[in-house]
């Protein structure tokens, strides 16, 4: 993949090595929270959150329903802020870093009925605002929303046919947005985030239950693509697919208004890496998310998905093949 | 029917219908679109309060209403956008309801209180393009090219708003900024349509067109230019159903645009039917 980006975010860290392995104590971190705080209506939603990630990581965000997932990648993109507590994205406050992050959302927060086709769509993810130097500000400042901010050249357009046919819908480049399928839909949403990258400058791509559309063979195809940018960028996945979490990712972090930080080692400890396929999620979500475990609602969305392994006194939905 | 065209009151009539129709198609679209019909309507109800200063203090009605639209326009920016998201998420409706009414209100009270005959203003409460003024003719057609202006340099972001407005302030475009430039734009949008359908009929000609309009074409750009065409359309099957029958000109407007909508509605039915496959050829 070699997306070549149109509109490089102006604010963003200088270039680093290319080899994330080899000197990761010279490289600033992906993503630096320390001791972040959150309230919603005097209610903490988060509360002492202290995570690092580094740059090439795949962390995977589960945890229950209203655990504080979306509200924490909301934090990292700087759409809200913390009540207390530090942000860096590549060592920067989370509004001068917005051009180095990809934010795939959920894609009910869209507006699927606008009249706008995929090709169109995909080079709105190259939007920046026009350059403030030093003054990041979401709020406010008209002036630096006015005129074009996002190329609609033919270079542009070629780098967005490239994404949609790298994620397997350049037939669709021309349809409306409302006629694609979920599957498809997604895709777009992650072919938009990546026209944001500039493959000179680290990125941290965010994902908010990006496969929560897709069935379970497209889930796995998504991910698979998923995996493929490894060694591309940072990646911050918000999922209810806790089967996926061994085989992508490198870090898993529970969120239940607070957040504990497994290491893949104690994911294989848990029978993660390599067992039954039926034998992993248990293992993984019952003793991770505690008192929640029996009535999760990730765990009641992981059976559905995989019906074969139910959880502890709970059946199988009806009309869910059996593998 | 055409002698009525030698008639400088139709002349005006016809021309204001064309003005109205650019800013209903440019700003209807976007209204419906970010699904803002309620705010739209508040709007149009609280201006009633700009047109009882303009009695109460014997101004210009037009550029009275107009200022009071933006300043309580862009209260309800204010209060719907006060949440986490920045656009309409904060269940602000209640807020909203109340400066709908009481703007309303504040109006009805000020016309009350104020001497004179108060006859003309049901024409801001129904509508009455068959008596707009050359000079708001004028006003009207500033208004539009001040709508098409902000719409030609915040193109991209009103479409980034009203597409995906998290996504655009993840990438840090000025959303909350943009949300009340468009709230803005309704209010001027708002005040001109008073003069051809009134207050209380004015979100019907700011989302039938627009509704209609969005099943039919795959761009913004198409879609506001077709939305425009059909509110001309209906306008000029209003006034010329209101020459004929001489009856309100507002409310055949608005007639005309309901009986398109589910003249639509019908044939998309009806074609929906005939393109669904049989059952032989569907397996």
């Amino acid at each position: 993949m070699s997306p070549t980006v149109a509109q490089p975010g102006p604010q963003c860290p200088t270039p680093v090595a290319e080899d994330s392995a080899a000197h990761p104590a010279s490289r600033i971190a992906a993503v630096a929270l320390a001791d972040l705080n959150f309230f919603r209506q005097a209610e903490a939603v988060l509360e002492n959150i202290t995570l690092e990630v580094d740059q090439g990581d795949f962390l995977a965000l589960i945890g229950p329903n209203g655990g504080g997932k979306t509200t924490l990648l909301r934090l990292i993109l700087g759409l809200l802020s913390p009540a207390s507590g530090s942000i860096r994205v590549f060592g920067l406050p989370p509004a001068e870093a917005q051009g180095c992050m990809g934010y795939v959302p959920q894609f009910s927060t869209i507006r699927p009925d606008f009249p706008v086709s995929a090709l169109q769509m995909t080079l709105m993810g190259a939007a920046r605002p026009r350059s403030g130097p030093g003054k990041p500000n979401t709020r406010g400042g008209l002036f630096r929303g006015i005129g074009r901010l996002w190329s609609e050249k033919n270079t542009a357009h070629k780098q967005a046919l490239e994404l949609l046919e790298l994620l397997g819908i350049g037939d669709r480049a021309s349809s409306p947005v409302a006629a694609l399928s979920g599957g498809q839909r997604q895709r777009l949403l992650v072919a938009r985030a990546l026209m944001g990258r500039d493959p000179a400058k680290p990125f941290l791509l965010l994902l908010d239950e990006p496969t929560a559309n897709i069935d379970p063979e497209g889930r796995f195809c998504f991910y698979e693509f998923l995996d493929s940018l490894r060694g591309q960028c940072t990646m911050i996945v918000v999922s209810h697919d806790l089967g996926m979490v061994d085989p992508f990712f490198n870090k898993v972090a529970v969120v239940n208004r607070t957040l504990s930080l497994v290491s893949p080692d104690r994911c294989r400890e848990r029978g993660l890496s390599g067992g039954a396929p039926d034998t992993t999620p248990k293992k993984l979500i019952i003793p991770l998310l505690g008192e929640h475990s029996a009535d999760c609602p990730a765990a009641r969305a992981y059976s559905r998905v995989f019906p074969s392994s139910p959880l502890p006194g709970t059946s199988a939905p009806k009309g869910m093949p059996h593998a | 029917m055409l002698e009525y065209l030698g008639y400088p009151f139709m002349q005006h009539a016809l021309l204001a219908a064309f003005l109205c129709s650019i800013a209903c198609g440019v700003i209807g679209s976007l209204v419906v679109l970010n699904r803002l019909s309620y705010l739209a309507g508040a709007i149009a109800h609280a201006a009633y309060g700009g047109i009882g200063i303009a009695f109460m203090f014997r101004l210009p009605p037009l550029p009275c209403t107009l200022g009071f639209s933006l300043a309580s326009s862009l209260l309800m920016a204010h209060i719907a956008s006060r949440g986490e998201h920045p656009t309409l998420n904060s269940d602000p409706d209640t807020l909203i309801g109340i400066l709908w009414a009481g703007g309303m209100a504040f109006g009805i009270l000020l016309i009350e209180l104020s001497p004179g005959y108060a006859g003309e203003l049901t024409g801001f409460l129904f509508g009455s393009i068959l008596a707009v003024p050359p000079a708001n003719l004028m006003l009207m057609a500033g208004l539009d090219l001040l709508l098409i202006l902000l719409l030609f340099f915040f193109r991209q972001g009103l479409i980034a708003l009203s597409l995906d407005p998290d996504f655009a302030m993840a990438r840090g475009l000025p959303v909350r900024a943009y949300f009340f430039l468009l709230i803005g734009m309704t209010a001027l949008a708002v005040v001109m349509l008073l003069q051809v359908v009134g207050l209380v009929l004015v979100i019907a000609l700011l989302t039938i067109p627009p509704c209609m309009a969005r099943s039919l074409t795959r761009s913004l750009g198409a879609m506001m230019a077709l939305s425009s065409a059909f509110c001309l359309l209906f306008c000029l099957l209003g006034l010329t159903l209101a020459t004929l029958f001489d009856l309100s000109s507002g409310a055949l407007i608005i007639a005309s645009a309901s009986a398109g909508f589910a003249l639509q509605v019908a044939l998309c039915k009806i074609r929906k039917r005939q393109l669904r496959p049989k059952p032989s050829t569907s397996l």
